[in-house]
């Protein structure tokens, strides 16, 4: 006697969530009329740093490329806007996205000669990449050299005339950022390539013998995240108006933070980096007048995580609850018994 | 009987969720061959490696010479005097023959098992010292295999597979080989595929059927069709 | 001459690099760990060395007999305590790890020393040279680091294929598992690799003091170095690696003459490029 069942991927939980998220949604598409501009501004940060974490939490905890260079692409989408804006009078919103294809461009001969590099390799190799970058940034005078540069007035005053209504602007760039790249690891994660790669992330060996298909799969995933970083990038030194190469192409603001977040939240789940950008800034907002001891700090719960709780926070959750929020896996329901 | 030298009681040894053995009990006596018999997916190997130490058991369910040793880091079993020739040899592929020799031995207490002792059993080791332990053929890595165990002067070595893959005329060598190795008095715990053969060498012997003890005993005590039995997992 | 002087200091210099990446290379060789900290560890060790001159008044050549040791029982504890429960288990932890100790040793050396860059005058060693042709001399302390590293990866390689320790390093990156079954316990194996790696960093950190201004966040780059020397050379070829690095010397020596800004790119570059085109290395190892 078989009892009937269906594959499903949704729950009970997921529906609940799919409710609470969509009343959260609308709470923080209005924001710029409950929060003050500081508040905004921070909101803005956490935004490109859920985004950040997310799409090197793909890399790393979904597709195996520990990556410890993402700063190249969060630089040079820096660099693509304000030359797009500065040089070509691009609209600066727009030079977002187009420095979101540059970035992915870029990343497409680049990509094969990282993969060159077998497993932890790979890692410092995107991170010597990530040195070519901010050394050749700092070689290009037009853009200042090693000292930087700054966005022009009549750059910033070209998104919106009005201060509110800029702000507003940049500020629903940010959110429409954050949950782009959501989506996009969400929905990769729900189709088949993200089912492949999944379930192949820790045998090398496997994914070697299963050959083309695995790399191409790689390929994408890989130049996809360097697009959308490079976006989130352009977003963030929008908000900044100023670049330097060592702002641009920081190791510790765009990498270290962005592992801390995701080994905290957990590696391998779509919540870990949420959560762990959340704890991220309250951290900061309270230790960071510790100055150097906040980063000692940061260090050293990383890796306290990383050697009791390689899971992360969300993933001692989940495990304990059986808790998804955002299901990427497919589960049988029986319908009777 | 002789004194017990290796007491297995009612072990019982997972892979992961997976279990593979069921209570299994295994008397070894001091200077006995045991043949370890059973289908492919019985338990004998994850038996082996439950008494070195590679697979996780209670410490009361492996005893040597009454003391528990179960769960106990492989390092340290070996230097109780437990030896393994694993399946499919697993010689180290950076090491030369002489190497892979010296390596079983020099940390292990010193007896009658010495390089010269070795190459006088398989002399054709000596002739290749020099070379890569994984350039030899089958056989010969099967000698280097079984070499490095004696290099430690056990008190038990455990064979695994011992002639899988090899030819009918290696296999011929390598089991002339095991008469004096046993004759020295080590305790020996043979799995093999081919049952007679392993029942012709061993004074008792063990036949596991899906991660239980099906039949257990002296060769001689048992009927052909019941060994068949115990060994296929079929109803008499 | 600028020229050929440029490529000879960048062949002395490749020998500094090659010891950055031979301790690199090695633990990698044994348990498949890349230590994201090896360059932070040749900094940590830098800064012991001036301590340890300060406090003693030792030359800072001499210092190395407090150094070394206190760098291989840091680098024995660290994998004990911290990278042994991360080894086997998936690529990211121990990774991760590293990254973590990288962070904390930046910060923690920031937070004692502060963020000036720092030097150790070796004395009159600094300015001796000799003149092996016209409008060519060379220093005498570049030339004797050289041939200590050299001598270094000589003796690695003899540890290595000669000795008790190096069967036991290389049975244990062929198989680990079969490897235990010699009565060799792994975690001191992983410890003993990683303290050997260290008294090689500390080495390289007492060189690096005498030869450059370093500051606490002089440690990445000298783990790309040292990557970059591994990865030109070829894997598990410490010959190859110490080529690795004199290629990469000449590289930045020859970036240097173009423009001060092209130095370390030049290096860069160079690594890619034979990325690119050797994908395993200039001298791989064959097996």
């Amino acid at each position: 006697m078989h009892a009937g069942f269906s594959i499903e991927r949704s729950t009970a939980t997921s529906r609940v969530t799919a409710i609470a998220t969509l009343v959260l949604l609308v709470g923080l598409v209005a924001a710029p009329w409950w929060a003050d501009r500081a508040n905004i501004r921070l909101l803005g940060e956490i935004y490109s740093f859920i985004a950040l974490a997310s799409l090197w939490n793909l890399l790393a905890g979904y597709t195996g490329l520990v990556s410890v260079g993402q700063q190249a692409y969060v630089g040079f989408g820096g660099y693509a806007l304000f030359a797009l804006a500065m040089f070509l009078g691009v609209h600066p919103l727009l030079a977002i996205l187009l420095a979101g294809v540059l970035g992915a461009l870029i990343a497409i001969p680049l990509a094969p000669l990282l993969f060159r590099l077998q497993g932890a390799y790979f890692a410092i190799g995107t991170w010597a990449l990530a040195e070519v970058f901010r050394l050749g940034f700092a070689q290009l005078s037009v853009l200042g050299g090693g000292s930087g540069t700054s966005l022009t007035a009549s750059v910033v005053t070209g998104i919106a005339a009005n201060r509110d209504v800029r702000e507003m602007l940049v500020y629903w760039t940010a959110l429409a950022l954050a949950l782009a790249a959501l989506a996009f690891v969400i929905l990769l994660l729900r189709s088949r390539m993200g089912l492949a790669l999944t379930a192949l992330r820790d045998s090398e060996i496997a994914s070697e013998s299963l050959g083309i298909d695995i790399w191409r799969s790689k390929l994408f995933v890989y130049v996809a995240v360097a697009g959308l970083t490079s976006m989130t990038g352009a977003f963030i030194f929008l908000q900044k108006l100023r670049i330097s190469p060592d702002a641009a192409f920081s190791v510790n603001d765009w990498t270290a933070y962005v592992i801390f977040i995701a080994v905290i939240g957990g590696i391998g789940t779509i919540e870990g980096p949420i959560v762990g950008t959340i704890l991220f800034f309250l951290l900061r907002e309270t230790l960071s007048d510790l100055g150097t001891t906040y980063l000692l700090i940061l260090g050293a719960v990383a890796i306290l995580v990383m050697l009791k709780a390689p899971k992360g926070l969300w993933g001692i959750l989940a495990s304990k609850t059986g808790l998804s929020l955002v299901p990427t896996r497919r589960r049988v329901a029986f319908q009777d018994q | 009987m002789a004194e017990t030298l290796l007491a297995i009681c009612g072990l019982k040894a997972f892979y992961g969720d997976f279990q593979a053995l069921f209570g299994v009990d295994l008397e070894l006596g001091a200077g006995e061959v045991l043949a370890l018999i059973g289908a492919n997916g019985a338990g004998k190997s994850t038996l082996l490696k439950a008494i070195t130490g590679l697979v996780p058991c209670s410490s009361d369910m492996v005893l040597l010479r009454g003391e528990p040793i179960g769960g106990e880091r492989p390092d340290r079993i070996a230097r109780r005097g437990i030896a393994l020739v694993p399946e499919g040899r697993r010689l180290f592929r950076s090491l030369s023959v002489e190497e892979n020799l010296v390596i079983g031995g020099e940390r292990a207490k010193p007896g009658r098992w010495t390089l010269d002792a070795v190459y006088q059993l398989f002399p054709i080791l000596g002739e290749r010292r020099r070379r890569p332990g994984t350039a030899l053929s089958g056989g010969q890595q099967q000698m280097v295999a079984i070499g490095r165990a004696l290099m430690a002067n056990p008190d038990i070595i455990l064979f695994d597979e011992i002639s899988l893959g090899l030819a009918p005329v290696v296999i011929k060598d390598i089991y002339a080989a095991l008469r004096p190795i046993a004759a020295t008095g080590v305790s020996i715990i043979l799995v093999e595929q081919d049952v007679s053969r392993a029942l012709g060498v061993a004074k008792t012997f063990v036949c596991l059927q899906e991660g239980k003890v099906s039949l257990a005993g002296r060769p001689a005590e048992h009927d052909r069709a019941a060994i068949t039995a115990a060994y296929f997992g079929m109803h008499r | 001459m600028d020229w050929v002087n440029a490529i000879v200091q960048g062949v002395l210099l490749g020998g500094l690099y090659a010891l950055f990446a031979a301790g690199l290379s090695l633990i990698f060789g044994v348990m498949r760990l890349v230590n994201i900290a090896h360059g932070d560890l040749i900094v940590l060790a830098a800064y012991i060395a001036l301590v340890v001159v300060h406090a003693t008044g030792l030359h800072p050549l001499a210092s190395a007999i407090i150094v070394v040791p206190l760098m291989a029982a840091i680098g024995y504890g660290l994998q004990r305590l911290l990278l042994n429960p991360t080894i086997g288990k998936d690529l990211l932890s121990p990774l991760l790890v590293t990254f973590g100790i990288s962070v904390i040793l930046q910060n923690g050396l920031l937070a004692t020393f502060t963020a000036d860059s720092r030097r150790l005058a070796a004395g009159a060693l600094e300015t001796a040279s000799i003149q092996v042709l016209p409008g060519l001399s060379l220093g005498i302390l570049p030339l004797f680091m050289f041939a200590v590293s050299v001598l270094l990866i000589f003796g690695l390689e003899w540890i290595f294929y000669r000795t008790s320790l190096g069967r036991a390093f290389r049975a244990t990156s062929d198989d680990a598992e079969i490897a235990q079954l010699m009565m060799i316990d792994r975690r001191h194996i992983f410890g003993m690799a990683m303290a050997l790696s260290a008294g090689v960093v500390a080495i390289a950190g007492i060189f690096l003091a005498i030869r450059t201004n370093f500051d606490p966040s002089s440690g990445p780059t000298r783990l790309l170095f040292g990557f970059e020397a591994v990865i030109i050379g070829g894997l598990g070829n410490l010959w190859g690696t110490l080529a690795g690095g004199i290629v990469l010397g000449v590289a930045q020596g020859i970036g240097a003459q173009i423009s001060p800004g092209w130095q370390i790119l030049a290096g860069h570059l160079v690594f890619f490029l034979v990325l690119a085109l050797r994908p395993k290395g200039l001298f791989p190892r064959m097996d």
